[in-house]
């Protein structure tokens, strides 16, 4: 009976105890679940929630048929961790380092000795801390980090690590450098600086893969651990319209146009006149992006779209093109050109030298002010700005660079401006803009949009094309663009202003162009831009070539400064993209030839024209009458013979006024 | 009398009951061996394949490792490449080693393409008689299409 009643106490006892256990134990778990759950909850995933982050690939620039521009390279970073490293042997590790990575012995020990660093808290109290990182040499070429790291595993040393990562690189130096731009690294981060790097930084830059997971002690992933993932993807890949073996035909003439003119600035832009693919582009000054200690701030720039200049004569054919497509004139017109020297509303208007009347046609080879400012206001003021307005300028190309400038166009438009706009004075406008009205000129006159990109491959593989965008129709003549270019023609011919620009074998419809530059509020006579542009070959047009210097030393003309460097550049491109020969070699010899003969004779005509004039005035006879200044308006289109018996009779009716004085052309100029 | 019917009862029913009582003992023994074994056959087969995935997480880990690596020297090759193939370093070498090279005149460049040799074969495949017409017109596609 007794040992009944003791058993029931204990068990009593027992069940109390556990009574009392369980409660402390519900109440500890209410305290942890449910009071300091948040707190607990927290510090739990601190330790055991891992985030990785895996870095992804910058997107890289191809040219069109996928020649790297930029690219990334894998450069090597040596990196030590001192506490790693066991005692007494730092100067054994550093003796072997500064052999391998050619650094001070001295300089590798005194970072290996440092095992420990003093950092200051929040609280301001100062604490050491155990340094476990050391970065010993980093951008090491990825040839040689993989000799030293193959070295560095031999010698079984401890402590040294070796990290691959990719660095920026640009293969091919100055190559289109200012176009490419370049990125920097700011606090880790991959910044883009300039030109298409940073115009489609967006879509080059690569977004981080982050992928968030429980770990166990040990550090390793939970089986079904993983709370979070974000898939990250490399960079687009960027596609250019831009041929890299034009464009170092381009590189090298541009050189060559640098070395021979001294000129502040030059640029050459070559594009396609039916897609508006801009297919090379020089720059000068330019620099090398992989070394970008001597880079200075005027060099990185982008000319051909931030920098307008005053084009002068290569704005010529835009006006004289509007006037033949409204019927205005016709390319055999009788233009007085008043003996170099005409007045409109007050102001005088001057050629560089004695013009007198001559035909649309010449007006263009001779590059006559006169002759295309009476052109211009026959078109009219609101006609003609709508003309140039179509031609793109005042607008921007869409050209994916920043800054770009509208130029100026229209803006504080004067009674003369009607006059001085046609030929290239009192507006200016940015290469790019004056390349993109030259390809409308080639197309036949259709609108066009710029591109320099052609396509962007995505990260999966995806082509997305960048598509061609055709515009409006600028002229209602088809005849237009032929009898333009036709025009255009002559001056790369014997006794146009552009003979320097023509290349055998080819037509090329160009024009040249010098332009004075405003100094202190004045046009200067000493400082000029001289460009040429042309079209070949002329009858069926492959691509525009722009070539501009900009304060060229010495010779100014555009023919005589880019005309050359247009020839060379535009032959090379020739051969390079195979187009036959319009005419062949012989055939162009034997008309250059009599072209040559023919110019020379009508040379000798005008001089002895002069000389029998200069007899005149000796003896005291009076010259002939001069005849006031006649534009000859144009003839309603009539192709038949009668209308060139109609233009011979009003030649001989008018004695003109320019022939007393024709003065001879010994110096062509643009 | 009733002792011995007593003892000899006693004594037949002992020997049953521990002959029932062995068999179930031995069936009961062999249950739980088999399931012992079953279970140390799972453990044995579950630690297995976890070493073989280890050592295939391993490996898949160093191919990963070698795959990268590898990318990584043809990044570096093709960078070199195109390093090299830059009119610039071309230009450069041409200079250095005086080179007389020239661009050629358009008349001395002729330019020729060269076919990919084709696998299939140009002869026309022999209809066999009992094809019938199915396949009496596909071997004249097929001849069709060879000789295009």
């Amino acid at each position: 009976m007794t040992g009944y009643i003791s058993i029931g106490k204990r068990v009593k006892f027992a069940f109390g105890i556990f009574c009392v256990l369980f409660v402390f134990l519900a109440y500890h778990l209410y305290g942890v679940q449910i009071t300091r759950h948040d707190e607990l909850y927290a510090k739990a995933r601190e330790k055991y929630t891992i985030e990785t982050r895996k870095e992804n690939v910058r997107g890289e620039i191809f040219d069109r048929d996928g020649n790297l521009l930029v690219g990334n390279s894998p450069v090597g970073s040596i990196i030590a961790d001192p506490c790693a490293i066991e005692k007494g042997k730092e100067q054994d590790t550093a003796a072997f380092l500064a052999q391998e990575l050619q650094l001070p012995e001295g300089e590798i020990y005194q970072k290996l000795k440092a095992k420990e660093f003093t950092v200051i808290d929040k609280h301001g109290r100062k604490k050491t801390r155990k340094k476990r990182y050391v970065l010993l040499k980093k951008d090491i070429p990825f040839d040689i980090f993989e000799q030293i790291r193959d070295n560095i595993a031999k010698a079984k040393i401890r402590g040294i690590s070796c990290q691959v990562s990719l660095k920026r690189t640009y293969p091919k130096a100055t190559m289109l450098a200012n176009i490419l731009g370049f990125t920097t690294i700011d606090r880790d981060k991959v910044t883009a600086r300039s030109g298409l790097e940073k115009s489609f930084d967006r879509n080059m830059s690569s977004v981080a893969g982050k992928v968030k997971y429980e770990r166990s002690r040990d550090g390793k992933p939970l089986v079904f651990g993983e709370i979070s993932r974000q898939n990250g993807h490399d960079g687009y890949d960027l596609y250019l319209t831009i041929r890299e073996p034009l464009q170092a035909i381009l590189e090298e003439e541009i050189d060559k146009l640098m070395a021979a003119s001294k000129a502040a600035h030059a640029y050459m832009v070559m594009a396609d006149p039916y897609t508006g693919d801009i297919l090379a582009v020089a720059q000068r000054p330019t620099y090398d992006p992989n070394d970008r200690s001597q880079i200075k701030s005027n060099v990185m720039g982008n000319p051909i779209v931030e920098m307008a200049f005053e084009p002068g004569s290569i704005m010529k054919p835009f006006a004289i093109s509007g006037a033949l497509d409204m019927g205005i004139v016709r390319p055999d017109t009788i233009i007085d050109c008043e003996n170099g020297l005409w007045s409109y509303a007050g102001k005088k208007l001057r050629d560089t030298h004695k013009i007198g009347r001559i035909t649309v046609a010449e007006v263009i080879k001779e590059s006559s002010n006169i002759g295309t400012a009476k052109i211009a206001v026959e078109i009219g003021e609101p006609r003609l700005k709508n003309l140039l307005s179509s031609f793109g300028f005042g607008q921007r190309t869409g050209a994916p660079l920043r800054p770009e400038t509208v130029g100026q166009f229209y803006r504080n438009p004067t009674k003369i401006s009607i006059t001085r706009y046609p030929i290239g004075q009192g507006l200016s406008v940015s290469p790019l803009q004056m390349v993109r009205a030259y390809c409308m000129l080639a197309n036949g006159g259709y609108q066009v949009k710029l591109r320099f990109v052609d396509r962007i491959v995505h990260a999966n593989g995806t082509v997305e094309k960048i598509p061609v965008q055709k515009g409006n129709r600028i002229f209602r003549r088809p005849e237009t663009t032929s009898e333009i270019l036709s025009m255009m023609r002559l001056v790369t011919e014997p006794g146009g202003t552009g003979t320097a620009a023509a290349v055998r074998g080819y037509h090329v419809a160009g024009k040249t162009g010098t332009a004075q530059k405003v100094v202190n509020g004045r046009y200067s006579s000493k400082v000029h831009t001289s460009s040429f542009v042309g079209i070949v070959p002329a009858s069926r047009p492959r691509f525009v070539l722009l070539v501009t210097a900009d304060e060229p030393q010495g010779a100014q003309y555009g023919g005589a400064v880019a005309g050359p460097y247009f020839s060379s550049a535009a032959e090379r491109t020739l051969k390079y993209l195979r187009e036959t020969p319009e005419v062949d070699y012989e055939t162009y010899d034997a008309n250059l030839k009599l072209a040559k003969k023919r110019e020379l004779e009508r040379k000798v005509r005008i001089w002895a024209k002069e000389r029998e004039e200069r007899e005149r005035r000796k003896a005291g006879l009076s010259a002939k009458t001069p005849v006031p200044a006649v534009r000859q308006t144009a003839k309603p289109a009539r192709r038949n013979n009668s209308y060139r018996k109609s233009q011979t009779s009003v030649r001989r009716s008018y004695t003109p006024r320019g022939s007393r004085n024709y003065a001879a052309n010994n110096g062509r100029r643009g | 009398m009733n002792a011995y019917t007593r003892n000899q009862g006693t004594e037949v029913i002992s020997r049953d009951k521990m002959q029932d009582k062995r068999v179930k003992l031995a069936g009961f023994a062999a249950r739980i061996s088999g399931m012992i074994l079953l279970i140390f056959l799972a453990i044995a087969t579950q630690m297995h394949l976890r070493v073989e995935i280890e050592r295939m997480n391993k490996r898949a880990t160093e191919i990963r490792a070698e795959i990268s690596l590898l990318n990584v020297q043809c990044t570096n090759l093709r960078n070199r490449k195109e390093k090299l193939t830059s009119w610039q370093n071309i230009h450069n070498r041409i200079q250095h080693y005086k080179l007389g090279l020239r661009e050629a005149e358009h008349d001395q460049i002729a330019y020729i393409t060269l076919e990919a040799p084709r696998a299939v074969r140009k002869t026309l495949r022999p209809v066999q008689k009992t094809a019938g017409r199915r396949m009496a017109k596909r071997g004249r596609q097929e001849y069709a299409q060879t000789s295009r």
